[in-house]
C-alpha cells in the first residue's frame, strides 16, 4: 500500500510540476542560471530576486506612511512615483517591479553629508552626493528604505564606495553609466543645474498614478500590502543545480512525469502484446506455438536498438513513439513467461472442465487461463519498469529519446555520472528518486498480485 | 433407441516406450435415463474412453485409431469443433474426479456456473445467476446465495463436488459422465454425493455414465456394469445379474477381492495373481490369460469376442472362452 502511494505520489508530483514550480521551487525545468552552474544543494538564488523583493516588507512599510495598510493618497503616491522614477533612471529594463539589493550586510542608513564643499558631485561622490544634494528626492526615499535599498551613507566613505560599487555590479550596472546620464556636459561633475534638470522631468502625480495602475489589482486606486510588487522571493536550489544552472529539484519533479509515464505505458504495451502472444502460443501449442515462438526467437536475435531506431524513424520521434518502441521490444520475454505458465496450466483439470462445458477456446485462454498466470506476470512487469527507465536513458543519450531541455530521470542520471566526482548531487538525487520508485513498484507488484489472488482474500 | 452408441472404439497413445493401446475395440451403448458403470483397475482404459467421448484426448500424443461414437445418429469423432462445442456441456456434461482442481481457483463460483448458460443458452447474466442459485439449492447446498460469491477454495471438498455437479446439470444434459466423482472425497461425503447423484439422475431422467474402481459404489448406483480389463470390455451385465453371478474370471476375481461384511472374517483379502497387462503389448490371445486360473490353450492363441450368451434376456455379454455360456 505504501508502495502504491509512493508511485502515485511520484506520478502526481510529475504532473503537478507546474504547481510545484509555482509554489515550491519557483524555477522552471528549463530555466538556466549560468552564474549558478553546478552549485551544491541549498544554494540561494539571489540574482533572480532583484526583479521583486521586499524582504521584511519594509519597502511597503516605508511607503505606507500613515500605516493604514495601503499605499494611497497624494503623499504616499508621490513616494511611489519617486521610487518608480528612480528605478526607471537606474535600470533601462525597469518595468515597475522593485529590484533587490542583498540586504544582509547593508549598514544602517546614517544621513551625513560627505559631499565635498564645492557644491558639486564628482564621480567619486556619486551616487552618495547625488542623494545628498537632492535632499527632497533622496531623503524621503532613502530614509524609509535605506536598509533595503542600500545606497546608504556611512562615515566610512571608502567602505561605502566599495559597497556602492558592489551593489551596482549586482544590479548589472556600471556606476559610470548612471553618472554620465545626469552629467550632461560631461565634465565628470554634477552641478546643481544638471540635477535640477533631471528633477524637472518629474511629473509627480501623473507618474505616480502609473505606478499605482501597475500594482493596483482590485482597482480601488491604492495599493494593498498583498498587491505590492516586491513580495520576498529569495529562492533556494534545494537540490543544487546542474551544469547549466538549472534547478535539479524542478527537473527531477518534471522528470518523474516523463520517466514514470514512459515506463508505465511501455510496460503496458509490452504487457498486452506479450501476454496475448504467449497465451495463444501456449494454449494452442503445436504448429501455432512453433511459428509464434520462433518469431520471438528471431526478434530476440535482432539487436534491440536497431528495432527501436527503426520504429522511431518510421513513426517519427515523439515521446509516445518512444514508449511504443520500448514496449514493442520488451514483450518478448513476457510472452515466454506467459507461454510457460499457460503450458503448465492448460493440463489442469479446470481447463478440461471448461472445455467439456463447451466454452470457446479464446474464452478459456482469456477467462480461465490468464487470471491464473497473474503472479509471475505481475512480478515480471514490475521488474520491467526500471529496465525501461534505464533503457530510455540510453536512448536519450543516443539522441533518440527525451531531448534537452526536457528532463527524464534516466537522462539526469546519465548526465550525473559524468560529473560524479565534482558534483555528486547530480547523480545522487536522481538515483534516490529512481530507487525509491523502483522499490515501491515492486511493492505495488506484490500488492496487485496479492489483491488478485482470491486465495489470499481476507474474509 | 440409445442415446450414445460406441462401436469398436480404439485409442492409441504414442509413448516413449512404444504404442500404447489404451482402449482397444470397446463397444457399448447408453440408453436414455439409464446408469452405466465402468469398473476396472487403474489403467484399464475406462477414463480414456470417457475422455475420447468428450473429445478431451490430448491431440498431440493420442488418437482414436478406429471406431464410431454416435450421439443420436451423429458421429462425434467426425463432428466439427463448433458442433462438438454445442453438444458438450449442453447435452453431455462431465463431473471430474477432483473438484479442487476442476474448479478455476481464480473465478467465483457464480461466474463459473453461469458461464455454461451464457455460452450455450445466451441467458442474460442475472437470470443465469438465479438459475445457478436454484441449481445449487437443488444439489443440497445450504447457502446458495452466499456460495455463488465465493471462490472455490472457500468451499469444502463436498461442497465443491456439489458445485461441479450443479455446473454439469445446469444445461439439463441428457448424459452425465462422472469420472470417479467420489474418489477425492472422504467416506461420509462420498455417500452424500452418491445419493445426490442417484436422486438427481432419477428425478431429472438423465443418463449417467459412472466411472469407478469402487464396486460398492457401482452396485448402489448402476443399472448396468461394464468391466474393463486391458483396454477392453470383458463383461457387460446388468447390476442385478453381475453381482450374484459374475461370469468372466476377472470379474469373479475382482468381486472376491472386495472385503464383505456378510462373509466370514478372513485374515487377508484375496488377490489376483500376476501383474496387469503391459499396455505396449498386444497379446495374441485374451489379455487376462496369463493371470487367469482357468486359462486354456484357446485363450492364449485367439482373442475372445463378445457373444451374446444364452442369458441374453439378462443382458449379459462376456468375452471369454472359458465361460460356460461360450462353450454351450
Amino acid at each position: 500500500m505504501a508502495g502504491l502511494t509512493l508511485v502515485v505520489l511520484m506520478a502526481v508530483l510529475g504532473y503537478g510540476e507546474p504547481l510545484i514550480e509555482r509554489y515550491v521551487t519557483h524555477f522552471s525545468y528549463e530555466e538556466q542560471h549560468p552564474e549558478f552552474a553546478l552549485q551544491p544543494p541549498g544554494t540561494q538564488d539571489i540574482s533572480r530576486d532583484y526583479s521583486s523583493f521586499d524582504g521584511e516588507g519594509s519597502h511597503f512599510d516605508a511607503l505606507d506612511r500613515n500605516g493604514d495598510g495601503f499605499i494611497g493618497g497624494d503623499r504616499e503616491l508621490r513616494d511611489l512615483y519617486w521610487i518608480d522614477r528612480f528605478f526607471m533612471f537606474l535600470f533601462d529594463d525597469y518595468d515597475g517591479v522593485l529590484p533587490l539589493i542583498p540586504s544582509a550586510s547593508a549598514p544602517k542608513a546614517v544621513l551625513k553629508p560627505i559631499v565635498a564643499a564645492d557644491n558639486r558631485i564628482s564621480f567619486d561622490e556619486f551616487p552618495v552626493g547625488f542623494r545628498h544634494l537632492n535632499a527632497q528626492f533622496s531623503a524621503e526615499f532613502f530614509d524609509h528604505s535605506a536598509d533595503r535599498f542600500a545606497l546608504a551613507v556611512q562615515q566610512d566613505t571608502s567602505r561605502l564606495e566599495g559597497l556602492v560599487e558592489e551593489r551596482f555590479r549586482a544590479l548589472g550596472l556600471r556606476r559610470a553609466d548612471v553618472f554620465s546620464r545626469i552629467d550632461r556636459d560631461d565634465d565628470k561633475n554634477l552641478t546643481q543645474d544638471e540635477v535640477n534638470e533631471y528633477r524637472r522631468c518629474f511629473r509627480p502625480f501623473e507618474k505616480g498614478a502609473e505606478a499605482v495602475a501597475t500594482m493596483d489589482v482590485d482597482g480601488d486606486g491604492r495599493i494593498a500590502r498583498h498587491e505590492f510588487l516586491g513580495a520576498p522571493e529569495l529562492h533556494t536550489f534545494f537540490l543544487g543545480t546542474d551544469h547549466l544552472g538549472r534547478d535539479v529539484l524542478t527537473r527531477l519533479v518534471y522528470g518523474a512525469r516523463l520517466s514514470i509515464t514512459i515506463a508505465l505505458l511501455a510496460t503496458a504495451v509490452s504487457f498486452f502484446i506479450g501476454v496475448t502472444w504467449g497465451a495463444i502460443a501456449g494454449y494452442y501449442g503445436g504448429r501455432v506455438d512453433n511459428i509464434m515462438m520462433r518469431t520471438v526467437d528471431v526478434m530476440y536475435g535482432l539487436p534491440f536498438l536497431f528495432i527501436v531506431v527503426l520504429l522511431m524513424v518510421v513513426f517519427g520521434r515523439s515521446t509516445i513513439n518512444l514508449f511504443i518502441a520500448l514496449g514493442a521490444v520488451q514483450w518478448l520475454t513476457m510472452s515466454r513467461v506467459v507461454r510457460g505458465q499457460i503450458i503448465t496450466l492448460k493440463e489442469r483439470e479446470f481447463v478440461e472442465a471448461a472445455e467439456v462445458m463447451g466454452v470457446s477456446r479464446m474464452r478459456i485462454v482469456f477467462r480461465h487461463l490468464l487470471p491464473n498466470t497473474v503472479g509471475p506476470v505481475i512480478v515480471y512487469s514490475t521488474l520491467m519498469v526500471p529496465a525501461i527507465i534505464l533503457e530510455e536513458a540510453f536512448l536519450s543519450f543516443l539522441g533518440l529519446g527525451v531531448q534537452p531541455p526536457h528532463a527524464s530521470w534516466g537522462l539526469m542520471i546519465t548526465e550525473g555520472v559524468q560529473v560524479m566526482e565534482t558534483a555528486g548531487w547530480l547523480l545522487l538525487y536522481p538515483s534516490i528518486f529512481l530507487g525509491l520508485t523502483l522499490f515501491s513498484m515492486n511493492m505495488v507488484g506484490d500488492g496487485i498480485r496479492d489483491a488478485l489472488d482470491p486465495q489470499l482474500e481476507r474474509d | 433407441m440409445s442415446l450414445l452408441t460406441v462401436e469398436n472404439l480404439s485409442v492409441q497413445f504414442d509413448a516413449p516406450e512404444g504404442l500404447v493401446r489404451a482402449v482397444d475395440g470397446v463397444s457399448f451403448c447408453v440408453k436414455p435415463g439409464e446408469t452405466l458403470a465402468f469398473v476396472g483397475e487403474s489403467g484399464s482404459g475406462k477414463t480414456v474412453t470417457c475422455l475420447a467421448l468428450m473429445g478431451l484426448l490430448p491431440d498431440r500424443i493420442a488418437r482414436v485409431s478406429s471406431g464410431t461414437v454416435l450421439w443420436e445418429e451423429k458421429n462425434l469423432l467426425e463432428a466439427s469443433p463448433l458442433e462438438l462445442r454445442r453438444i458438450r456441456g449442453n447435452r453431455m456434461a462431465m463431473v471430474f474426479q477432483d473438484p479442487m482442481t476442476a474448479l478455476n481457483p481464480y473465478l467465483r463460483v457464480g461466474k463459473q456456473l453461469t458461464e455454461v448458460l451464457t455460452t450455450h443458452r445466451s441467458t442474460p447474466h442475472g437470470e443465469a445467476l438465479l438459475q445457478a442459485i436454484a441449481m445449487l439449492e437443488r444439489v443440497g447446498l445450504s447457502d446458495p446465495e452466499g456460495t455463488v460469491t465465493r471462490y472455490p477454495h472457500q468451499l469444502s471438498g463436498g461442497m465443491q463436488q456439489r458445485v461441479m455437479i450443479a455446473m454439469a446439470l445446469l444445461c439439463e444434459p441428457s448424459l452425465l459422465i462422472a469420472d470417479e466423482p467420489t474418489t477425492a472425497l472422504d467416506v461420509t461425503i462420498q455417500a452424500q454425493v452418491l445419493d445426490l447423484l442417484k436422486e438427481l439422475q432419477q428425478s431429472l431422467g438423465i443418463a449417467l455414465l459412472l466411472v469407478s474402481h469402487d464396486l460398492g459404489v457401482v452396485a448402489g448406483l448402476a443399472d448396468r456394469v461394464a468391466v474393463f480389463y486391458g483396454g477392453r470390455i470383458v463383461e457387460t451385465a446388468s447390476t442385478l445379474a453381475l453381482y450374484p453371478k459374475p461370469r468372466h474370471p476377472y470379474t469373479q476375481a475382482l468381486l472376491s477381492s472386495v472385503p464383505r461384511m456378510d462373509r466370514a472374517k478372513v485374515d487377508s483379502l484375496e488377490v489376483i495373481p500376476g501383474v496387469p497387462l503391459r499396455r505396449t503389448d498386444d497379446p495374441v490371445g485374451c489379455g487376462f490369460a496369463p493371470r487367469c486360473p482357468h486359462a486354456m490353450e484357446q485363450c492364449r492363441s485367439e482373442k475372445p469376442t463378445f457373444s451374446s450368451s444364452p442369458l441374453a434376456k439378462e443382458d449379459v455379454q462376456v468375452a471369454c472362452w472359458v465361460c460356460p455360456e461360450y462353450s454351450s
